[in-house]
């Protein structure tokens, strides 16, 4: 599903070079590594939201590597999912909202039995008329997964989700994540440097 | 969801420093509408209520004085003008047509203007209901004078020396209204029409006329106009032959004169007058609105009429013009202001998007994450930009309209609606659209340019 081959990427004077990886077809993955070691440019690498130097990144049979910049645009929208450290929902918007936005963006139409039941599932449809500022970090991080996961992406990428929570909240996030992942039979994969995450999956690339 | 209604949202979660940008842009483009509306509707009153008159004649004073009282009857005539000379002038080749205005009174601060039928003829007149004005003391009234004052056919106006209310009235001396005008978007809304024979006579002693055989003319009328205020008037009408007052002829006296010897009468077929000899050389009116025969008029004629003695030649569109041009520094300077204002407006517009785009990057980056192109959150900004500018111009525009609308109410000689509409007003909204585009396109590629990755990393 997602194979990186002679992945290269040079910003500066930072020369990062990847060893080859390859995550089946729902899969589920970690990127384990300290911050500077360079996994969350690989993350950006893989979602489509940078362009590589050098080596070639293949998603679903896809080398996006090979795209310009519009085409990927176009292929993130209808097949990635991200899900940020920092939730950054459209703070003018609602709940349900930000979910519809999303559906827009990703070009999948509008869906609301959809967003209904991503709601329910993420326990998150009793806020959903409430505005970004008026709901809590926790339920936030919630609308992102929820935002990530409503067009049923192939590939679900999480950049350390887990970073700032507790043990609890660490364990229900990661448990969400598995659970759409499962559900929508996307890959997942994240990028941490949070051990706790890797006990969690087996298969795990160290930078 | 799409672009324009997160645009909308965008506007709406900032509501301050919306409203801010569009109250800003809406009195900067609310005064330019308003200078346009104001004075294109100004220039097609005058156009309206000038066409068909080159050249006012009337006693030696201001010409602009004498456009404003004779055309648009708001300023008092400068004097009046012999019968005689206005009839000499009146043959003059030159000369296509030239009617005669005789002011000086008023009914309830209406004026009554003496004149021929060719003066409603002008402005394309018609009558409602009943006659025009040919028999003595008869009115036909203007549309809006009796609308305002409740007048039938059949009433009895007593006129007032003076154009405003309150002068000195004539009160045995009524007018019968004969006719009532429909409506012609002019000055002739707001007159009163009688014939010039009835407004000497008024002006004259009434104790021994005698109604009958003639149309226009009393025997006996050969009392004093004076279109001046009243202050230098004693009207004593128990004395039969008052002409005090008259300061532009000598007059001989009428005591000595039998009335016999002048009750001949003469055609004053290129004023349309039929006067008796003595009129003809007592009487007075107090202008003439003359058309002329070519273009060769509008240099002749004028020079040829400032050239005797007690007359003044005063040129509708040349006096306008004039009049244009000393209100036109004025204009200019709020029209600058209005221009101020907008750019004023247009900047604030950019720190509002300038800002938001700040607090909003990484909302941004996420919706390209998302899928959005760059093109999509390009526009998404100069949306926001446009809105606020879009806002602001309606509501710039409703501002001016709506104070438009009650300059016509705040007096009756305009009438204003709030649906008049120029064509200014179509480069008024586009310039106004092509600042909002301006004011929004730098922060709209700030957005374009905007580094994914980079602010994400960051974030």
């Amino acid at each position: 599903m997602v194979r990186i081959h002679q992945l290269k990427h040079n910003f500066k004077s930072t020369h990062l070079t990847y060893p080859e990886w390859e995550v089946p077809q729902g899969g589920q993955a970690v990127i384990l590594g300290n911050s500077g070691s360079g996994k969350t440019t690989l993350l950006h690498l893989i979602g489509g939201l940078l362009q590589c130097t050098s080596g070639e990144i293949v998603i679903g049979g896809e080398r996006i590597s090979e795209f310009g910049s519009a085409e990927l645009d176009s292929f993130r929208g209808k097949n990635i999912g991200i899900v940020f450290q920092q939730a950054h929902l459209v703070r003018s918007l609602s709940v349900a909202e930000n979910l519809q936005l999303a559906q827009y963006l990703a070009g999948s139409g509008k869906d609301s039995a959809k967003i209904k039941e991503v709601l329910h599932e993420l326990d998150i449809f009793e806020i959903r008329d409430r505005k970004i500022y008026q709901i809590s970090q926790g339920q936030a991080q919630r609308v992102s997964i929820a935002r990530a996961v409503i067009h049923a992406p192939k590939l679900l990428l999480a950049d350390e989700p887990t970073a700032s929570l507790d043990d609890e909240n660490c364990e229900r996030v990661l448990s969400l994540l598995k659970r759409q992942a499962l559900k929508t039979e996307s890959t997942l994969i994240i990028a941490t440097h949070d051990q706790r995450v890797k006990a969690k999956f087996n298969d795990y690339l160290s930078l | 969801m799409n672009l324009l209604l997160l645009s909308i949202k965008n506007v709406l979660a900032k509501p301050l420093s919306s409203l801010l940008s569009i109250i800003l842009f809406g009195f900067g483009v609310s005064i330019i509408v308003s200078i346009f509306l104001v004075g294109s509707f100004l220039k097609s009153e005058i156009t309206r209520n000038a066409q068909g008159i080159d050249l006012v004649v009337g006693a030696k004073g201001s010409p602009l004085q004498i456009i404003l009282a004779n055309i648009f009857h708001i300023d008092f005539p400068t004097g009046n003008i012999s019968l005689n000379d206005a009839n000499e002038l009146s043959k003059n080749r030159l000369i296509a047509s030239a009617i005669p205005l005789s002011l000086g009174d008023s009914h309830k601060g209406y004026r009554i203007i003496g004149t021929t039928l060719e003066y409603p003829e002008l402005y394309n007149a018609e009558l409602a209901s009943g006659a025009w004005f040919e028999k003595n003391m008869a009115a036909a009234v203007g549309s809006k004078v009796a609308e305002a004052l409740g007048i039938e056919l059949g009433d009895q106006l007593t006129s007032a020396h003076g154009l405003s209310e309150g002068g000195e009235g004539h009160e045995e001396a009524p007018f019968t209204v004969v006719g009532l005008m429909k409506s012609t978007g002019t000055v002739l809304d707001q007159l009163i029409l009688v014939s010039t024979g009835s407004v000497w006579e008024v002006h004259s002693s009434h104790g021994d006329e005698e109604h009958g055989s003639h149309d226009e003319t009393e025997e006996d009328a050969h009392g004093v106009h004076d279109a001046h205020e009243e202050d230098e008037h004693d009207h004593d009408h128990d004395d039969q032959h008052n002409h005090d007052g008259h300061d532009h002829h000598d007059h001989h006296d009428h005591e000595e004169h039998d009335h016999h010897d002048h009750d001949k009468e003469v055609n004053l077929d290129r004023l349309g007058l039929t006067v008796t000899e003595e009129q003809l050389e007592n009487e007075s009116i107090t202008s003439l609105l003359v058309k002329y025969r070519s273009p060769m008029a509008a240099v002749q004629l004028p020079r040829i009429v400032n050239a005797t003695s007690n007359l003044q030649a005063a040129a509708p569109a040349y006096e306008t013009a004039r009049l244009f041009n000393i209100i036109g520094t004025g204009v200019d300077v709020v029209n600058i202001l209005g221009v101020v204002i907008i750019v004023l407006s247009a900047i604030s517009v950019f720190i509002a998007l300038f800002n938001s785009l700040k607090e909003r990057k990484y909302e941004l980056a996420i919706m390209r994450s998302m899928g959005a192109t760059r093109v999509k959150v390009f526009m998404l900004i100069l949306f926001e930009g446009m809105l606020l500018t879009l806002f602001g111009s309606l509501l710039g525009f409703t501002l001016a309209h709506f104070g438009f609308s009650l300059l016509g109410n705040a007096s009756e000689q305009i009438d204003t609606t709030f649906l008049y509409f120029v064509s200014e007003e179509v480069k008024v909204l586009t310039g106004s659209l092509l600042v909002g585009f301006l004011s929004s396109i730098l922060p709209a590629l700030m957005a374009y340019r905007t580094d994914i990755s980079e602010t994400l990393a960051k974030a």
